[in-house]
């Protein structure tokens, strides 16, 4: 028994030293770590990946892997993480970066960066990436969020001309639901849904319409009035499609492409979304689609939208120069001048806007411009923890379990504990 | 056989137990109190212990595991060992069929049986299109944990069904022919003949189906995401959850350890109150 204690011992030691890591010389390829939901490249096809390879690096010194999304997209980073293989930068949305920030795997980049750089962006996205004063990340483009409109159904009812300047009321949205809800039982104002995180900044999308915050000075703060009363009106909402609970919002999508759902949750990039669904079979006619911002209640002028930046970081001991550049190149004009014109993106560096003229970008960027921008709570490197308590704060609410208030309660007192 | 070819022999299989079966066990004791790795804090003692002890979530969590094990473990078993006799009086093509039909799931995909259970039971899909009905079966408890239970039991059954038919050989068969003159009928020589015939296959079947119903979480993770409002989130999720969610290394350390612990208490505990018919 003790030889095999010993033996046991011996292997153990010999793994770890097998596994251990030895510094990298900086003529190394660099690794780059894209997680690949919305890029206007195929992440199941290697050749795109080496065309941006090529674009942004001239194919030279850099190895691209994608990291796909999908149920637990983070997931083959953290086992990179946890094996000690993980790439050099990583490259993702705002808040999967600012987790790992506060698991501390992100190298400060204060002094690594060439003076003047953080000059060049725009200081809000900037601050998206700084955690207790230091930065841990840049920003590069962000889409915008906002509601896409049947208005091929508004027609239908009557009601077309209530989204014609981009911005509507509550009460208009809920007669508008009400009266597309009663063309047929498969007609509905809006599909909600609460089974998963992700998309729930289409969920969310209503809290400023009431004039609510989700965060505010680094606090959870949905229990205020406004907060309240939003969550009273996802409890009441009475022409979503049933089982909110276990919907998530690929039900939200696939119900809105059958031309039978007043509005979803969007983006950019919804022109041709009618015409696409019904060549897709998915609707039985084409339908016009719009975009506008999220509905309000009276008093509550302005509706922000929620921004959404993409940001890179440098994993903590892999800070060579040759990584710092090739960070830089990722976040720079050419990389997002990409993004712009291929995903209608908008860019967080400063001089680059108004880069399309397109209907649906412009419209995104007055709306932008005019109402603001809402704090999904990005900024803060606890992000991802926070966000997976709101499923189960809606769910609470949908199967009956828990009272609105109780729901939402325990959601601020446990998203506060993990901000402390 | 010379000591050492006896160990050429095992050698391999050992190893590979080591590295991936006992290593990783003793990984997570030691990961649970230093975080380790380029990342790591260093020494952390018993504070992901007390953290993971001390939160609610963490009880609930460990209830739901229980609620499982209690529930599937005796249906599974009685299930199987119902399906396994009926299918042994059937004829040989129906018999044939019945085993490839409740083996198939066991060799399926895990991923794709997700997917058509989810699709199958969403709001608008296909059990309640067929059925005309409005029922919320993984939107609401508790039916969430009942569709994950009916899950679990369409690819379980297979293996022990599996087993326990081949274990029916064991059997002697002049028992049976004592038992026909006797005059009992078929159900009568199942529970007095066969049943106690091959028990220590059973009971074999039961702790490796104790065991995988612990560790249950491949369905909760992508069916329900442990939800609604963690109604369906098993020990098992959390700590993935932990890991490559949160990156709490430590903590999920510390719930991977608890989940042994659980598996090797109730591994002896089943010893005990089986009088140790199997492992010994």
């Amino acid at each position: 028994m003790r030889n095999l204690f010993v033996g046991l011992l011996v292997l153990i030691a010999a793994f770890a030293w097998a596994t251990g890591e030895a510094e990298t010389p900086d003529n190394e390829p660099v690794q780059i770590g894209i997680w690949g939901a919305d890029r206007a490249l195929d992440p199941d096809n290697e050749d795109s990946l080496a065309f941006y390879a090529d674009y942004l690096f001239g194919g030279e010194n850099v190895e691209l892997e994608w990291y796909h999304p999908g149920d637990g997209s983070a997931q083959p980073v953290d086992l990179d993480v946890a094996a000690g293989t993980e790439p050099d930068i990583y490259f993702d949305y705002a808040g999967r970066v600012g987790k790992y920030a506060t698991a501390r795997y992100a190298a400060p980049l204060d002094d690594l960066l060439p003076e003047g750089t953080q000059e060049q962006f725009i200081p809000s996205f900037l601050d998206l990436f700084t955690k207790d004063g230091v930065l841990y990340g840049l920003p590069e483009s962000a889409w915008a969020q906002c509601m896409v409109v049947n208005v091929t159904l508004l027609e239908r009812v009557g009601m077309a001309d209530v989204v014609a300047d981009g911005e509507w009321t509550l009460d208009e949205f809920m007669e508008a639901s009400r009266r597309v809800s009663e063309l047929g039982p498969d007609y509905h104002g809006f599909v909600l849904f609460a089974a998963s995180t992700a998309g729930d900044y289409w969920m969310l999308g209503f809290l400023p319409g009431f004039g609510a915050q989700l965060f505010d000075n680094n606090r959870v703060v949905l229990d205020s009035p406004e907060g309240l009363a939003a969550m009273q009106w996802y409890a009441d909402y009475p022409y979503a499609m049933a089982g909110a609970a276990g919907l998530d919002y690929t039900a939200m999508m696939g119900e809105f492409r059958t031309g039978k759902v007043l509005a979803e949750g969007g983006s950019w990039g919804t022109a041709t979304l009618g015409e696409d669904s019904y060549e897709a079979g998915l609707a039985e006619e084409p339908f016009e689609t719009a975009l506008v911002a999220y509905p309000h209640v009276d008093g509550v002028t302005q509706v922000p939208l929620a921004l959404g930046p993409d940001g890179v970081m440098i994993f903590k001991g892999h800070e060579r120069p040759a990584v710092v550049d090739a960070m830089l190149t990722l976040v720079g004009e050419r990389s997002q001048r990409w993004r712009v014109a291929m995903e209608g993106r908008f860019s967080s560096l400063k001089g680059l806007e108004g880069l399309r003229n397109d209907e649906f970008h412009i419209k995104l960027s007055d709306l932008i411009a005019k109402n603001g921008v809402f704090d999904l709570g990005m900024s803060l490197t606890e992000y991802t923890e926070i966000r997976g308590l709101i499923p189960p704060m809606f769910q609470a609410i949908y199967t009956g379990e828990m009272s609105v208030e109780a729901a939402v309660e325990r959601f601020v007192t446990e998203g506060n504990a993990v901000l402390e | 056989m010379r000591r050492r070819e006896h160990w050429l022999l095992i050698g391999p299989s050992l190893a590979l137990y080591i590295i991936f079966g006992i290593a990783p066990i003793l990984m997570s004791v030691t990961g649970s109190v230093y975080d380790s790795g380029p990342f790591g804090e260093g020494w952390i003692g018993l504070r992901a212990w007390r953290d993971v002890f001390t939160s609610p979530r963490f009880w609930t969590g460990m209830a739901t595991t229980m609620k499982f094990t209690v529930v599937l473990l005796p249906i599974i078993m009685a299930l199987s060992v119902v399906l396994a006799v009926v299918l042994s009086w059937a004829r040989r093509k129906t018999r044939a069929f019945g085993r490839l039909a409740f083996y198939v799931p066991a060799v399926t995909s895990g991923v794709m049986i997700s997917v058509i259970w989810r699709w199958a039971l969403a709001p608008n899909g296909l059990i309640n299109h067929l059925f005309n009905t409005d029922i919320l079966f993984i939107g609401s408890n508790p039916a969430a944990f009942w569709s994950i239970s009916a899950m679990v039991l369409s690819v379980t059954l297979g293996q022990p069904v599996i087993y326990l038919m081949a274990s029916f050989a064991t059997v002697d068969p002049e028992l049976y022919e004592a038992a026909k003159l006797d005059g009992c009928n078929p159900w009568q020589e199942a529970w007095y003949i066969t049943v106690p015939g091959i028990l220590p296959v059973i009971i074999y079947l039961g702790v490796l189906r104790l065991s995988g119903t612990i560790q249950l979480w491949q369905f909760p993770y992508s069916v329900t995401g442990g939800g609604p409002n963690y109604g369906t989130t098993t020990l098992m999720l959390m700590t993935y959850q932990e890991a490559f969610v949160h990156t709490r290394f430590p903590e999920a350390s510390v719930m991977s350890v608890v989940l042994v612990l659980l598996v090797m208490g109730l591994l002896m505990l089943s010893r005990v109150i089986t009088g140790q018919r199997i492992l010994g």
